[in-house]
């Protein structure tokens, strides 16, 4: 699974990356409708598969729901990649 | 006692006429929550060149407008009208996201993004205040010296100095516009907060 390394965020020390991209588009659904599923913009959803912006926990968990995948297997700390 | 009829009547016209107006709130709402969201009129506002002209164009208003109302004692009216323009146009380049009025249109990306322009924009303001005070500070005490030849007290200094009523109006609409625009130049340059759905997917 190819997880998508995104730009560091300025406040935070660790990395966070992601597959979301991946895994959305695996399962056909858009980013409007990933956005819409857990109630955030769809450019949000775009900051965070960049990495760019590390979601809350309830997001994250949102998100692993809507695209059926456990949340530790979606997020990971940029070391362990 | 029990009610007349007349009162009974007024008791049910007084809760429709309640009914109706929350009704009609929630409705005006619920339209200026579309319109916050979806408006495209301004869009030329939202883009990034969009910010760095506005940005660049209330800099330079409210930091030259001050210097030339303060110093030629006119045009103080333009200076506040153009000022209260500039916060205008700031806000509706980021969607009013400073003054959401308690409506539930910001996720919480745009709530962290919104609570780090407030906190840069917090410590630009206290740079800037600092350095103000700093700069008239050395002023006051120069212009003293220079004149008078000795070197003051501070109370002494800000006693010397003379300002009219005219030059305190155009000093409190500067820092009211600094206040006022602070956080949205903190905002950055990046464009609008949210597109409206109306707009293509990415």
């Amino acid at each position: 699974m190819l997880c998508v390394m995104g730009r560091k965020p300025k406040d935070q020390e660790e990395s966070v990356v992601n597959c979301i991209e991946e895994l959305r588009l695996s399962k056909g659904i858009s980013r409007q409708q990933l956005a819409d599923a857990v109630g955030v913009h769809y450019q949000t959803v775009g900051y965070i598969e960049r990495g760019e912006y590390s979601p809350s926990l309830v997001l994250a968990l949102q998100i692993a729901k809507v695209l059926g995948t456990p949340v530790e297997k979606i997020f990971k700390l940029e070391e362990e990649n | 006692m029990a009610k007349s009829e007349i009162e009974k009547k007024i008791d049910a016209g007084a809760a429709k006429f309640e009914e109706s107006a929350e009704q009609a709130a929630a409705k005006f709402e619920q339209r200026y929550t579309d319109w916050i969201k979806n408006d495209r009129f301004f869009d030329g506002f939202r883009n990034t060149y969009g910010r760095i002209i506005l940005i660049a164009m209330a800099a330079l208003w409210l930091v030259g407008g001050l210097l030339f109302c303060y110093n030629n004692g006119s045009g103080f009216i333009v200076y506040a009208i153009g000022v209260a323009v500039s916060v205008l146009a700031q806000k509706l380049s980021v969607r009013f996201v400073f003054k959401t009025g308690g409506l539930d249109i910001l996720d919480e990306y745009q709530e962290a993004r919104r609570n780090r322009a407030y906190r840069r924009a917090y410590s630009w303001v206290t740079s800037i205040v600092t350095g103000m005070v700093m700069v008239i500070l050395f002023y006051a005490y120069a212009n003293v010296y220079f004149t008078d030849g000795y070197l003051p007290l501070i109370p002494d200094a800000f006693i010397h100095w003379n300002i009219g009523a005219y030059q305190v109006a155009v000093v409190v609409v500067f820092l009211t516009g600094l206040f006022s625009l602070m956080p949205y130049f903190a905002w950055g340059f990046k464009g609008e907060p949210f597109r409206s759905k109306d707009e293509p997917n990415e």
